[in-house]
């Protein structure tokens, strides 16, 4: 296979030509590096790349396969870990100069678990630095750019892994959510990325951000990758206490059942009031698709969700700072000036305000979970915007930026599993996503609807790696 | 029940009390940051006072399971 032709396979479908001997690891992954050398210039999604490290694997991964071993669910398949991900033997700095000579002596339980699937690891992406931001726009290592207009910028903070798999320079990746991290450069950048239920995915040896808000999610072209990607990464690890004894599930075994009688809620005081007009238009033409393919619209109203983000952002700030609070004080200079002023801003929040937002969080838990007795999913845009351009960041956009997390907070705050699917394109051309969250643990009704749409209606051609 | 404010002064008395360095380039950011924040926090309090929220405790660690 041509180099071309094999960047334009799923991860699914590029796991099914090695598995058929069409194409060998070490093939695949020459493809991908051939392409990052060629974009990464352009893209600068990657902090570090490993490309020695992932020939090594991938030529031992053939060595396996000819020995007649079986083979894992991502076996020789180019991922990319976010660069707050543990692995043992590389550096991984958070985009940050405080922890730019880290490296690690361990796997986290995620990159561990992607390495027995066969994955190989490709490198670590930019982020905005310590996951506190959301422009990845990294005073250390540079902004990463949008691979659908090289002007505009990936979210973030996983902007890195966002533009790494939109571009075509890794097949999947890890992003962290903590207020929208995974989902929003999944919006902006036309892929899907899932943030799982709290609990659902280990958080061992990932650098924190707001400890009862991380979690870690797969990124992807599809849905179906993307479920193959939590399938290998999700389950009990007893070395994170927050982490839970569940058992997981096949979340590929529903993706075909489409969604006849199911019931999707709007939430309609979420529509029309921070969103750009293309984005509310997108979301609600999705909500006719869903129509069309059989399911039940049912309008919600909350009473508590008014001032989630105001909570979302209390919480933050605190669990933040606090992480933080040793190395502020003793390398203030070593922190970028955004960041650097969020973590002192921070300290300046009476406990008794995030008491009063941990009161308000436990409303909204308990609103969600009434709601769910009507409904299976619900479906509201992930983020106000399409990708600003990056010269705008800190100018006229700012009002709007300062919102990117009003939709992605509700998820963060309920711990609720949450799935970024494109859903259209803007009239520049730039993609929009909506967000289906549902129930506790219920990934799997997510790649689900989420499958279901991508049948009526698809971007994944019109990603910037198929031009 | 009064607002809760800082003013700059206060500020950056608070700041050396507890250790927090605030440079030239950092001081008027963190003062509007935490200016917009708190103004936004004292709203989500006075929101929390109404007595529709009696009985609500805050949420523990989030956890998504029954009983945990």
């Amino acid at each position: 296979m041509k180099h071309q032709e094999l960047l334009h396979l799923s991860l699914v479908q590029a796991r099914d030509e090695i598995e058929h001997l069409t194409v060998t690891p070490s093939e695949l992954l020459d493809a991908y590096l051939e392409r990052l050398h060629e974009k990464e210039p352009a893209y600068n999604a990657y902090v570090t790349v490993h490309e020695e490290a992932a020939r090594q694997a991938a030529e031992g991964l053939t060595a396996l396969q000819a020995a007649g071993l079986p083979l894992g669910p991502l076996h020789g398949i180019p991922i990319a870990l976010k660069d707050n991900i543990d692995l043992k033997g590389f550096r991984s700095t958070a985009s940050s100069k405080i922890r730019s000579n880290h490296v690690a002596s361990r796997d986290a339980t995620v990159a561990a678990r992607l390495k027995s699937a066969g994955a190989v690891i490709i490198g670590h992406t930019n982020m905005h630095e310590f996951a506190w931001g959301g422009t990845t726009d990294s005073p250390h290592f540079g902004a990463s750019h949008n691979p659908w207009d090289l002007e505009r910028y990936c979210a973030g903070s996983s902007g890195g892994s966002g533009a790494a798999v939109a571009g075509g320079t890794a097949l999947g990746a890890l992003g962290t959510d903590t207020g929208g991290s995974v989902r929003l450069p999944a919006a902006v950048n036309g892929i899907v990325g899932m943030r799982p239920t709290i609990g659902r995915v280990p958080n061992t040896g990932i650098i924190p951000c707001g400890w009862t808000m991380d979690t870690c999610g797969p990124m992807t072209r599809s849905v179906r990758d993307n479920a193959v990607m939590l399938g290998v990464i999700a389950g009990h690890d007893f070395k994170d206490p927050g982490c839970s004894e569940k058992c997981t599930c096949d979340y590929t075994a529903d993706l075909e059942l489409g969604v006849n009688h199911l019931r999707i809620g709007m939430i309609s005081q979420l529509m029309h009031r921070v969103s750009q007009p293309d984005v509310d238009a997108g979301v609600e033409e999705a909500a006719n698709v869903f129509r069309s393919l059989g399911a039940e619209i049912v309008a919600c109203r909350f009473d508590y969700l008014d001032d989630a983000m105001t909570a979302w952002l209390i919480l933050n700030s605190a669990e933040g700072s606090a992480y933080h609070q040793r190395d502020i004080r003793a390398r203030p200079e070593d922190y970028g000036g955004d960041v650097r002023t969020l973590l002192a801003a921070g300290e300046f929040l009476p406990a008794t305000f995030y008491l009063q937002a941990m009161r308000l969080r436990q409303c909204i838990i308990e609103e969600f979970r009434a709601k769910f007795r009507e409904v299976d999913a619900f479906l509201f845009p992930t983020i106000p915007c399409t990708a600003l351009k990056l010269s705008e960041l800190y100018g006229a956009s700012k009002s709007i930026r300062d919102m990117d997390a009003f939709f992605t907070c509700i998820a963060s705050l309920t711990g609720l599993p949450a799935l970024n699917i494109p859903c259209g394109l803007d009239h520049e051309g730039l993609p929009i996503g909506m967000q289906l969250l549902g129930r506790p643990f219920d990934e799997a009704t997510l790649y689900r609807i989420g499958a279901a749409f991508e049948t009526a209606f698809n971007l994944h051609e019109q990603l910037p790696v198929f031009r | 029940m009064d607002r809760v404010f800082f003013s700059v002064t206060e500020m950056e008395q608070i700041a050396a009390r507890i250790g927090l360095p605030l440079d030239d380039a950092t001081r008027e950011a963190t003062r509007a940051t935490v200016e917009g924040w708190l103004n936004d926090a004292n709203d989500l309090r006075e929101e929390m006072e109404k007595p529709e929220y009696n009985g609500v405790f805050p949420a523990s660690i989030v956890s998504m399971e029954e009983g945990r």
